[in-house]
């Protein structure tokens, strides 16, 4: 099969982390007698291979719905499926304006909305006094998203765009568009991009001399951003909406020993997305609407990932927390 | 003339519809009708009843991509 693009490999970690959490998710409910057939599709970002992926899982697998999807720009092709079909999608990315235009009410997320941490990460730059911004971004609805969303708020709040640049997916030289950001003289980069995509933006935005600070997305926090950027990833510091707890539970440790790592976004939202879609699906007896009923009902839910609530549109409300990258490591950014 | 209209009155009584045409081909009609009808109920309700058995759940993630 030809791939879309050249990204082998480069998303798998993101893809083994949400497996992860579904996986625990399924022993959990295992033992609380909700037992369910699991099938994990091997999906790539967009194309008529992501379709075909999803086809084979209803199609083949008869499966009523999904507990997990990575990509934006494949969960927008997939809507009319799924509406079609009444499979109901928890999605585990952040939710940008195209999926809630096309979900039709059956794609929710335990992940918030991309215009909602865009508008967080505006008010917090605006709060830390930088008025000149560079914007660099992925062209994808996912990147778009966030890119739009932040100069919209962030100029409402009086700053100003000195740059504003993007590269596309498979792209991995972006010298071009950085010596633009460095003529712009920013107070600060919003990098809305993800994985290794990131990571080369922050190893070029350093070896153009660039000194101020980046800022990103939720997505920083994976291994093939640093593996991408090396050092230059130290200080980027982003917004997550999950809450690590306090005290470990079972489920929160299996997670921890699976994955090698204390468990973030992607496996917390997994987990928290499959309980609530099996769980929901079970009470209702696979009944469609009885299910979205069930899943829209979601509210101050104690998860995996923090205490969560499911808004009308499908996506998550929930607080934002500062993150940020030290020593390699990535870290709450408080003191 | 004469000889074919007497042709023709003889023919008649083999040639006309039986009274009973129009209500048997309705009757037909309305069988055929219903059985559309009712094939589609129990074939649509056996499709809404073929969403409990969707027990499985699946989930799209890069793994090789």
């Amino acid at each position: 099969m030809a791939q879309p693009f050249p990204v082998n490999g480069n998303l798998a970690s993101y893809g083994h982390r949400i497996r992860a959490g579904i996986e625990v998710a399924q022993e959990e409910l295992r033992k609380n007698g909700v037992e369910f057939e699991l099938t994990i599709e091997d999906t790539p970002i967009s194309g008529s291979g992501a379709i075909t992926a999803l086809r084979s899982l209803i199609d083949s697998r008869r499966v009523g719905g999904l507990a997990g999807n990575f990509s934006n720009v494949a969960m927008v092709s997939f809507a009319p499926i799924l509406r079609r079909t009444n499979t109901l999608a928890m999605h585990t990315a952040a939710m940008d304006d195209e999926i809630l235009a096309q979900s039709g009410g059956v794609v929710f997320s335990t992940n918030v909305r991309v215009r909602d941490e865009a508008f967080r990460a505006a008010t917090h730059l605006i709060h830390e006094g930088a008025r000149r911004v560079a914007v660099v971004t992925i062209n994808t609805s996912f990147g778009m998203g966030y890119r739009r969303h932040f100069i919209d708020a962030f100029t409402k709040l009086g700053g100003v765009i000195v740059a504003d640049e993007s590269y596309e997916l498979g792209e991995t030289d972006y010298r071009s568009q950085i010596v633009r950001v460095k003529q712009g003289r920013p107070d600060a980069i919003y990098a809305a991009t993800f994985g290794h995509f990131l990571g080369l933006t922050t190893k070029f935005i350093r070896t153009a001399g660039i000194t101020a600070p980046i800022f990103s997305v939720y997505e920083s926090e994976d291994p093939s951003v640093i593996q991408a950027g090396g050092d230059a990833t130290e200080g980027l510091k982003y917004f997550v909406s999950y809450n690590s707890p306090t005290v470990e539970s079972s489920a929160y440790q299996r997670l921890k020993e699976k994955l090698g790592h204390d468990p973030r976004s992607f496996s917390l939202f997994a987990y928290d997305a499959t309980m609530l879609l099996a769980t929901a699906r079970n009470e209702c007896q696979f009944d469609f609407e009885c299910s979205k009923a069930k899943l829209l009902s979601t509210k101050n839910y104690n998860g995996l990932s923090g205490v969560f609530s499911i808004g009308t549109d499908g996506a998550a409300d929930r607080p934002f927390y500062l993150h940020t990258i030290r020593n390699g490591r990535f870290v709450s950014a408080k003191p | 003339m004469a000889l074919r209209i007497n042709r023709m009155k003889s023919q008649l009584p083999h040639q006309r519809l039986s009274p009973y045409f129009g209500i048997v081909s309705l009757r037909f009609v309305r069988a055929i009708s219903f059985a559309v009808i009712l094939s589609y109920v129990i074939l649509g309700s056996s499709a809404s009843r073929a969403a409990p058995t969707r027990t499985a759940i699946g989930a799209t993630v890069p793994g090789k991509w």
